[in-house]
């Protein structure tokens, strides 16, 4: 399948809280399948709100927003259900649930779209063993380090092989070690076909993996370079 | 190791999810005595419908020189054949002079009776219910065999009773209405407590794409084990509920009432159970529907 169908486009978006402020204005762009992209922008700029879009945990306000060709507006809840499946999410904190096991934590999507156990705990635990954390499946969150917790966070984003992972900040709580690894299991979803989306401020990671860089700036998204074609 | 099975919720870190067993247990008990009591009332009408309704006494007071009988056998003859003939009359039975004693007996007390006790002549009668029998008509033509002739009709007497014992029937199906709208109350209540302690993990699981219906599940079947607890606790309180009565009242342990007793201990917390489910569940997939929990 090509890289430059679009899976993500966006016309003429606007968002707005509550209080009717604009945080993002005119975004319209187009964002390819299999294709590596880092968000950047200031504290406060709109990469969350960005990325909240794109998880559909909020409407645009204005405009068209589609994902996988669907527009957002127009969708069922159960088909926003089915789309969430297809994305896997990381937060910067990382947002395990602390009563659930690692193994438990990472086997969850799975759950939810009803596998058997079996199915479960093999896939689970070859994930985990993927991020280098094969030792920890009994392991309770509060008992990891961050970068521990982002791997395991970053193993429940991925173990229904989704078709977008958004991350947003996912090395922001960890050393600089530990950020240069998970940057390496992004950059590996990516080889794997995943189209990866990374809001960061880490210029270090963006000049070294060199990838399309979106930039939100005075609440206007735009391309700082765009590798992919969208 | 495996994965067994477990809520993705932390129900047990709420508190007041501890007080909701004793609270469900506690109305699932009142709902379980009030059922019963409208059952023993529902029993006890039922009894009297059967033994009263449809019987009537036919009296021919004594002389008041102290004749035993004023009625010669000729008389007898005849009531009894007039008796017979009234359409609607299945039995007719003259009461021996015992059975009367039997009768008078908890005003009598422990009196002796003389011999030339005025006796009256009493006639039960069984009547056809399907039938309805013109009582005045029969004391008219009972009346021309022998003057002075009553007849007791103890659906008279029995009619304001049968009254009483059903409004309290009614009152206690309506007690347990109002039980059962505590009930969803409650949980109607606790849940929407409780989703919003757990809105974390609500935005999570949704986040990962759980549909409505899968968290709804998961309350669902956390309040059926929370009910079940419950249950146990009213099944102990009914069950010393019954003995402590039966015991009271001196009767046999096991007798057909017990058993119907603890019959309705056990189905009531069914129902309650079922109640709780649904409103559990139902209640969830209206707060999820009607709120906008990943904003």
């Amino acid at each position: 399948m090509s890289k430059n169908v679009p899976i993500i486009s966006m016309e003429k978006v606007m968002v707005h809280y509550g209080n009717g402020i604009p945080v993002l204005k005119n975004v319209s762009l187009r964002l390819n399948k299999e294709s590596f992209y880092f968000l950047t922008g200031a504290s406060g700029a709109g990469k969350s709100t960005l990325i909240r879009l794109l998880y559909m945990g909020m409407k645009p306000a204005s405009g068209t927003l589609k994902i996988f060709g669907e527009n957002v507006s127009e969708l069922s809840s159960d088909e926003i259900c089915n789309f969430r499946q297809r994305i896997g999410v990381v937060f910067q904190d990382y947002n395990l649930l602390d009563y659930l096991t690692v193994l438990e934590n990472v086997a969850l999507p799975l759950k939810v779209r009803g596998e058997t156990q079996r199915a479960r705990e093999h896939q689970a635990k070859e994930l985990l063993d993927w991020v280098g954390l094969g030792n920890c499946f009994k392991a309770y969150p509060e008992q990891l380090s961050g970068g521990q917790k982002q791997r395991v966070a970053i193993a429940r984003a991925v173990i229904t092989r989704p078709d977008i992972i958004l991350a947003d900040e996912p090395t922001g709580n960890v050393d600089e070690e530990i950020a240069d690894k998970l940057m390496k299991l992004f950059y590996g979803m990516h080889k794997m076909g995943t189209c990866v989306i990374v809001a960061t401020h880490c210029r270090q990671f963006i000049d070294k993996f060199n990838f399309s860089e979106l930039a939100i700036e005075n609440n206007r998204v735009f391309w700082k370079n765009n590798r992919n074609g969208g | 190791m495996a994965l067994s099975f477990q809520y993705d919720f932390n129900f047990k870190k709420d508190k007041t999810n501890k007080f909701v067993t004793v609270i469900l247990g506690f109305l699932i008990y009142c709902m379980s005595i009030t059922f019963m009591s409208g059952v023993f009332t529902y029993g006890l009408t039922d009894n009297w419908d059967r033994s009263l309704k449809g019987q009537l006494t036919i009296e021919f007071p004594a002389h008041s020189e102290g004749v035993n009988s004023n009625l010669t056998e000729k008389q007898l003859d005849q009531v009894f054949h007039l008796l017979q003939e009234t359409n609607g009359v299945l039995k007719v039975r003259r009461l021996k002079d015992a059975d009367i004693l039997k009768i008078l007996g908890p005003w009598l007390d422990n009196t002796a009776v003389p011999d030339d006790f005025p006796f009256p002549v009493l006639f039960d009668v069984e009547l056809d219910r399907k039938v309805k029998v013109d009582l005045l008509d029969l004391t008219s033509k009972l009346s021309k065999v022998s003057q002075g002739v009553r007849i007791h009709n103890h659906a008279n007497w029995y009619a304001p009773i049968e009254k009483i014992s059903k409004g309290l029937f009614g009152f206690s199906v309506l007690l347990s209405v109002l039980i059962l709208i505590t009930v969803c109350s409650t949980v109607i209540y606790i849940v929407k407590k409780t989703l919003s302690n757990h809105k974390d993990v609500v935005k999570i699981l949704q986040l990962i794409g759980a549909r409505d219906k899968y968290i709804a599940t998961q309350f669902k079947k956390y309040y059926f084990s929370v009910s079940l607890k419950g249950t146990w606790i009213s099944l102990i309180l009914s069950m010393m509920t019954i003995f402590g009565i039966t015991r009271l009242i001196e009767a046999p342990w096991i007798n057909l009432d017990n058993i119907r007793y603890l019959g309705i201990s056990f189905c009531v917390p069914i129902l309650v159970i079922m109640v709780v489910m649904i409103t559990s569940q139902s209640t969830v997939l209206y707060f999820l529907k009607n709120e906008d929990w990943l904003e």
